[in-house]
C-alpha cells in the first residue's frame, strides 16, 4: 500500500518524519515529499502548501505521479468556541464543507446549492472506515472529538465572523486545506482522512493565545498510533 | 438561535439513537452539532462543562450534578447488560481484591460498580476499551473490566468471565443497572432541555420505526465490524429505558448515586437529578 501523510507546511510533519526516518523522496507538482517504509508498506510524507488551491494541486500530483491508496491530512485548526474542543485537543473529520463555495450569503459564507449546478457539492463525506480508525488512534494521543470540519479560503478575521460561521455551518473546526483533500479523494477514488490538533479558537488572531506546538505534536502523535494499530 | 453541541460515543447504542438527528431526518427547532468521542473523553469533558448536551456515564453524572441534569431519553439501563470481570483461565475471584484490573476509564459506571462491589477503589490500569481484552490475554494485567460488545466477544480472546457486576447489582438492589445517560448543562435552561429531549426522542422513534435506516451510520462508527454483534449490542442497550427513563429508571439511577455517595465515592448534591 502507498499511504500518504500530508500537511500544509514542513513543520507539521517534522515529528513523523523523524519517527519514520523518512528521507527526501522528490518533488511532485512542485511539492516536496519524503519516503519511508512501514513493514511491507510505503509511507510518503507530502507538503501541500497552505490553502485549498495549493493543497488540491499537491494531493492530485502526489496521487497521480507516485500513486496513493490512502491519504491522511494532518495539521492544526481553529476550534469554534461552541464545539467543546480546546487548545491541545485533537479533531478527526467526518466530513468537509467548503465555506465560501457558491453564492455569497454573508462574510465568508457561500451557498453551494444556490448556484443551481447539479454537481457542486459544498459538503463531502470522508472515508468512514478511515475516520473511525483515526478516531480510535487519536484517542490514544489525546482527547479527541470527531465531526464536521469547515474549510475556509480565508480564516475568520475576528470572533464575530467565527460566530457567524459557527451558527451557519455547525462545524467543529475551521482549516484551509481539508476540502481539497476530500474532493481529490472523491474524484480519484482514494480513501482520505483528516486529523488536526487544535492550536487556537477560530477568530482569535492574537497568536500569543495560540499553541501551534501542542497542536502539531498531538496531530502527529496520531500517525504512529494509527500505523501500529491499523497498518499491518 | 444558538447551535447546541451534542456529544455521544461511537458505540452502536448511541449512534443508533442519534443517527436521524445527526443526519438531519428529525424536525427540531434547535440546530445540533454532533461531536463523537469515546465515553471517557465525554466524561472528562463533562467535568469541564464543555458541551451543552452530552452522553456520559452515570459515575460521571454523579460528579457533575451541579452543572448537568439528566434527560428522560437516550439512557442505557437494563437487565443482563452489566460489566464483566474477565481473566485468563485459572484465576479466581478471591484474587480480585489484590489484582490489577484493566478498565476503560476512571469515570465509568463500570468502575463505580466494581468499587461498590469491593467496598473500595480497585487497583486499576486505564486502557482504551479495545486494548483491554488483548492485555488480559497476554497476561499484562490480572483482570479486565469489560463493557458493551466485550460481553459478546471475550471468549474469542480465550478469556473467562468471573463476575457479572450487573447480576450482582440486580441481586443487591432489585433495580435495573444504570450505565449511562444523556445530560444537559443546566445553564441552557429547562425549555431548551425539553427541546433536546424531544429531538432525541424523535430520533430514536424514527430509528425504531425504520431500524435499517440508521445502520449505515451505526456501522460507520462501530469498532465491532460484525453486524450480528452490533445488532445484539443495540438490542441489549437500547430498550424501554432508552425511550423513557420512567420512575423505575430514575429510581435506579438515584440508588446508584446515593450508594456511591454513602461509600464516599462521589460528592452529594441538593439539585434534582433530572434536567427539568
Amino acid at each position: 500500500m502507498n499511504l500518504w501523510v500530508v500537511a500544509a507546511v514542513e513543520n507539521e510533519l517534522n515529528i513523523v518524519r523523524a519517527e519514520l526516518s523518512a528521507g527526501f523522496g522528490g518533488m511532485a507538482g512542485g511539492h516536496r515529499y519524503y519516503r519511508a517504509s512501514w513493514g511491507r508498506h510505503s509511507v510518503y510524507l507530502g507538503v501541500t502548501g497552505v490553502g485549498i488551491v495549493s493543497a488540491a494541486v499537491a494531493v492530485t500530483a502526489f496521487a497521480c505521479t507516485i500513486g496513493a491508496d490512502r491519504i491522511i491530512m494532518i495539521g492544526s485548526a481553529g476550534a469554534y468556541p461552541g464545539s467543546g474542543l480546546q487548545i491541545g485537543d485533537v479533531a478527526v473529520a467526518s466530513s468537509e464543507t467548503f465555506s465560501e463555495l457558491g453564492v455569497r450569503e454573508g462574510p465568508g459564507i457561500g451557498n453551494g446549492g444556490a448556484l443551481g449546478v447539479s454537481d457542486v457539492e459544498q459538503t463531502i463525506l470522508l472515508d468512514k472506515g478511515l475516520a473511525r480508525d483515526l478516531a480510535h488512534a487519536a484517542n490514544e494521543a489525546a482527547h479527541a472529538g470527531s465531526g464536521r470540519f469547515l474549510t475556509v479560503a480565508g480564516v475568520s478575521e475576528d470572533l464575530g465572523c467565527a460566530a457567524t460561521r459557527d451558527r451557519h455551518f455547525g462545524a467543529l473546526v475551521e482549516n484551509m486545506e481539508g476540502y481539497a483533500l476530500a474532493s481529490a479523494g472523491q474524484k480519484l477514488g482514494i480513501e482520505v482522512g483528516e486529523v488536526r490538533g487544535i492550536s487556537n479558537y477560530a477568530g482569535n488572531r492574537d497568536k500569543g493565545a495560540w499553541n501551534l506546538d501542542a497542536a502539531n505534536e498531538r496531530a502527529q502523535a496520531v500517525v504512529p498510533a494509527y500505523l501500529r494499530k491499523y497498518l499491518q | 438561535m444558538k447551535t447546541l453541541t451534542i456529544g455521544y460515543s461511537p458505540c452502536p447504542n448511541d449512534t443508533f439513537i442519534m443517527a436521524a438527528l445527526a443526519e438531519g431526518r428529525v424536525d427540531t427547532p434547535r440546530k445540533f452539532r454532533p461531536v463523537l468521542a469515546d465515553v471517557e473523553t465525554l466524561n472528562q469533558w463533562a467535568v469541564e462543562s464543555r458541551l451543552e448536551v452530552t452522553k456520559l456515564s452515570f459515575m460521571a453524572l454523579g460528579m457533575v450534578r451541579e452543572s448537568y441534569g439528566l434527560l428522560r431519553t437516550g439512557s442505557a439501563l437494563g437487565w443482563g447488560c452489566g460489566p464483566l470481570i474477565v481473566s485468563r483461565p485459572g484465576r479466581n475471584l478471591s484474587e480480585l481484591e489484590r489484582g490489577l484490573v484493566a478498565m476503560p476509564g476512571i469515570l465509568t459506571s463500570a468502575r463505580l460498580l466494581l468499587s461498590l462491589y469491593l467496598g473500595r477503589e480497585p487497583g486499576s490500569r486505564q486502557m482504551v476499551f479495545s486494548d483491554i481484552m488483548p492485555a488480559v490475554a497476554r497476561g499484562e494485567v490480572d483482570f479486565g473490566l469489560i463493557i458493551h460488545e466485550g460481553r459478546f466477544t471475550y471468549r474469542q480472546h480465550g478469556l473467562i468471565a468471573l463476575l457479572d457486576l450487573g447480576e450482582w447489582w440486580q441481586a443487591a438492589t432489585g433495580r435495573p443497572l444504570p450505565l449511562g445517560g444523556i445530560a444537559v448543562r443546566r445553564d441552557v435552561g429547562e425549555q431548551t432541555a425539553r427541546q433536546v429531549d424531544e429531538a432525541i426522542s424523535s430520533s430514536l422513534k424514527r430509528a425504531r420505526e425504520n431500524p435499517d435506516e440508521p445502520m449505515k451510520y451505526v456501522l460507520a462508527h462501530s469498532q465491532e465490524m460484525d453486524p450480528e454483534v452490533t445488532a445484539r449490542h443495540i438490542d441489549l442497550y437500547v430498550n424501554s429505558f432508552s425511550d423513557d427513563l420512567g420512575a423505575a429508571g430514575e429510581q435506579a439511577v438515584a440508588t446508584l448515586l446515593s450508594r456511591a455517595e454513602e461509600a464516599g465515592l462521589m460528592p452529594g448534591s441538593t439539585l434534582p437529578l433530572m434536567a427539568y
